[in-house]
């Protein structure tokens, strides 16, 4: 009897109610976690993320699924880590613990490169106003040319919640497709003769254990004096990379590096995922960004060549134009393609010190890019 | 599809003209930040 009246009071229609409610922008946009996952694991395109990225964006896409929502899990997890921007900071302390500056700091006039590469950024939120963004989604565009994942889902979070999603996708996939995007463009700009100009690298300044300490501290400091918005990401990862330095630290450091690391871009990946749905993702919007993040990329690349060959108009001894292009946070993919270059061009070439050096500086200007675009239209 | 955000633009130019120089200069400070730090000398290193 008890059985039969269970089985009378049963809610029959929601065992179908998926099936019944699935449209095709969901159908697309599973296949697109899908497409994700192969480009993670396939084609090792940024797999620690776009792994992750395409699972929750599966997820968020089943009709009724219960991952989101206020009860949903992911759905939790974006309130916690996004919203509050917890999970970039936290990314930017493994980011530090795992950074070596000792390159940077052996030749620091590196740093004008980082500055440089910056241009995509300004030049593409430029770009995206004239094709009818507003200012904070623009500026949120913009931020992909600082190739660097936590930065743009910072800025993001900020001032374009709403398209997250496509903007994590475009930034963390042009930036694993580095060596496709930068190298035809360094072409076009550069001479083979300026590709092939030979950089002795002479082991730069030595740096002592006490310069590696007081980097990170004081580069908190006087940034967080000049642009205070930049305090939050700058900060951490200079804070993790005191870590790194600090002599007894090496316990935290290595957790940083290692099992926060992990973690954090776990909890990340498939939270931002699981903001991909279909009414946010499948519209003109998205393509939109998806094609203005390769602009960045371009411009980026472009504004650190173009520059380099200013430079080498004051300069006795030149400068290789291509170290511009390493300016990009894209670290440490610029620098190999970039060396990988010079050695094309010319086998005994070794640029991968100075490339190094310079994709360094590129992480500190694109958070500083960042902070940046926060204050001023913040 | 597309209309120009002219609003945008101009503001998107400002921040553009304020910004990049500021970067240059920020990062330049940097530069002599990390070269005067280099000409410290290192710490004592303990003899235990």
């Amino acid at each position: 009897m008890i059985v039969l009246d269970m089985l009378r009071n049963m809610h029959y229609a929601d065992l179908f109610q998926g099936i019944l409610s699935f449209q095709w922008q969901q159908a697309v946009m599973i296949l697109v976690g899908c497409v994700l996952i192969y480009l993670a694991i396939a084609k090792e395109y940024e797999p620690l993320l776009l792994a992750p990225v395409g699972f929750g964006c599966i997820m968020a896409n089943i009709p009724f699924s219960a991952a989101i929502g206020s009860h949903g899990w992911l759905t939790i997890l974006e309130h916690a880590g996004i919203q509050t921007e917890l999970f970039p900071v936290l990314i930017f302390v493994a980011v530090g613990a795992m950074c070596d500056f000792t390159p940077l700091l052996s030749m620091p006039w590196m740093m004008l490169f980082g500055a440089a590469a910056q241009f995509g950024v300004f030049a593409t939120i430029a770009v995206a106003a004239l094709l009818g963004f507003d200012i904070k989604e623009a500026a949120s565009i913009g931020i992909i040319g600082a190739a660097d994942g936590p930065t743009t889902i910072f800025v993001a979070s900020r001032f374009a919640p709403h398209m997250l999603g496509p903007l994590t996708v475009a930034a963390y996939t042009y930036m694993s497709l580095v060596p496709l995007i930068q190298p035809p463009v360094i072409r076009a700009l550069t001479t083979k003769n300026e590709r092939k100009i030979r950089m002795v690298y002479d082991g730069g300044r030595p740096v002592s254990k006490l310069t590696k300490i007081l980097f990170p501290i004081l580069v908190t400091v006087v940034a967080g004096l000049l642009v205070p918005a930049s305090v939050a990401l700058l900060g951490a990862l200079m804070f993790g990379n005191l870590l790194r330095e600090a002599t007894g630290l090496e316990r935290l450091s290595k957790t940083a590096q290692t099992e926060m690391a992990n973690i954090v871009t776990l909890l990340l990946g498939i939270t931002i995922g699981s903001t991909m749905q279909a009414a946010n993702f499948l519209n003109f919007q998205t393509l939109g960004i998806l094609l203005l993040g390769i602009v960045a990329f371009v411009f980026d690349t472009a504004g650190g060549v173009l520059f380099a060959k200013f430079l080498n108009l004051f300069l006795k001894r030149k400068v290789n134009p291509m170290l511009g292009a390493t300016g990009i946070s894209a670290f440490p993919m610029s620098a190999r393609v970039i060396a990988k270059m010079a050695q094309k061009e010319d086998p005994g070439n070794y640029l991968i010190m100075h490339a190094v050096g310079a994709n360094v500086s590129g992480q500190i200007a694109s958070i500083m890019a960042g902070g940046l675009i926060l204050a001023l239209l913040g | 599809m597309f209309h120009a955000n002219m609003d945008a633009f101009y503001k998107s130019l400002v921040v553009m003209v304020v910004a990049t120089p500021f970067m240059f200069l920020t990062m330049a400070l940097f530069w002599l930040l990390a070269a005067g730090l280099s000409r410290l000398p290192d710490m004592k290193k303990d003899d235990k």
